[in-house]
């Protein structure tokens, strides 16, 4: 019974909190924890899991531990797309390397004609 | 048989389940028990994966769409989600009593509080059945069949979609978890459960207090915070 009134409380507290806007990170860690606790006391107590054999809940532990993991690296990665993309632009201009933006074509004309009259490959003769 | 039941009223001490045997691969009931019940954890972690990555999906959905999360979310009513939390949180102390009542051999105690379990769980289903039937009505609905208007943002059909998945097969999950304690209501009518045998009265109680742990969840995460 004791369980049960604790999970009402909570129930209430969680509710009102949602009326108080604390911005959302905050109010987003406030929800998660105090469901976590509600999930806790209803893991230990309703589920027995507090009296039973350890392997239990050692069992339960291990998918928290893997949806963490799971949620946490997926979270980690989608949040922080696009987040270098304006690096991109700002690269200096390499020509070796994986990041080169200038590649040499050892048959291709060269950009620009020297200016001293240098002799530049055979173009199509305009004959 | 009729050895086993008489030996039981010799002691005293506890009556009922003259059916239980122990299987044969099992050297004691304790632990044939305790091996239902490590089944019965396994499968719950099954069910946590497979609600897991729904919530990741809401995650990741609400990241890229927040401002439309935030819009849209103030479409569900709290009040009725709040309610429906009480009903599951209830139920889950009548089914934990239940157990107990199982464990110590009171046949109608059992079969009260599981009744109880049953109605509330019902009550949840009511409530949820106006609620669809509300969003319906509005258009809120998932994808493509979303043609609610005065929305400012673009992709509340995305947080619809989410919210009539998980809520949808959460829902399921009440249904079938409805169907197991009409089934074990029944056998505890005929007396099967007592302190030798409620390993079944126990794993339908662990089923419904997932169900119940998952709507914890679900509740803050769509409703509140949006």
């Amino acid at each position: 019974m004791k369980t049960f009134g604790t999970l009402m409380v909570l129930t209430v507290v969680t509710v009102a909190v949602s009326y108080v806007d604390l911005g959302t990170t905050v109010n987003l860690a406030i929800a998660v924890i105090i469901a976590t606790v509600k999930a806790s006391v209803v893991a230990a107590f309703f589920m027995h899991l507090a009296v039973d054999s350890r392997f239990n809940a050692v069992v339960f532990a291990s998918s928290v531990v893997f949806l963490g993991i799971f949620v946490g690296f997926t979270m980690l990665d989608t949040s922080s797309r696009g987040l270098h993309d304006s690096a991109k632009k700002n690269r200096v201009q390499v020509t070796h390397g994986p990041n080169n933006t200038r590649t040499w074509d050892p048959f291709a004309k060269s950009p620009a004609p020297a200016a001293s009259g240098a002799p530049t490959p055979a173009a199509a003769p305009a004959n | 048989m009729s050895a086993a039941s008489t030996a039981e009223h010799a002691t005293g001490e506890q009556k009922g389940s003259p059916e239980f045997h122990v299987a044969h691969h099992f050297d004691r009931a304790d632990t044939q028990f305790d091996a239902a019940k490590m089944g019965i954890w396994l499968f719950l972690v099954t069910e946590i994966l497979f609600f897991g990555g729904l919530f990741c999906a809401l995650f990741i959905y609400r990241g890229w769409y927040f401002d439309s999360f935030v819009e849209a979310h103030h479409h569900l009513d709290k009040k009725m989600g709040a309610l429906n939390t009480l009903f599951l949180i209830t139920s889950s102390l009548t089914m934990a009593l239940a157990v107990r009542a199982s464990q110590q051999a009171k046949k109608d105690q059992t079969v009260r509080l599981l009744a109880v379990t049953f109605l509330l769980a019902g009550a949840f289903l009511v409530v949820k059945y106006f609620e669809y039937s509300h969003k319906i009505h509005d258009g809120l609905l998932p994808g493509k069949f979303f043609t609610a208007s005065g929305f400012t943002t673009e992709f509340a059909s995305v947080f619809f979609a989410i919210y009539f998945v998980m809520t949808g097969i959460h829902g399921l999950h009440v249904v079938i978890g409805m169907g197991l304690i009409l089934w074990i209501m029944l056998r505890a009518m005929k007396n099967e459960f007592s302190g030798r045998y409620y390993a079944p009265v126990e794993g339908v109680g662990l089923y419904w207090h997932l169900v119940d742990l998952i709507w914890i969840y679900l509740f803050p995460l769509l409703y509140l915070v949006g």
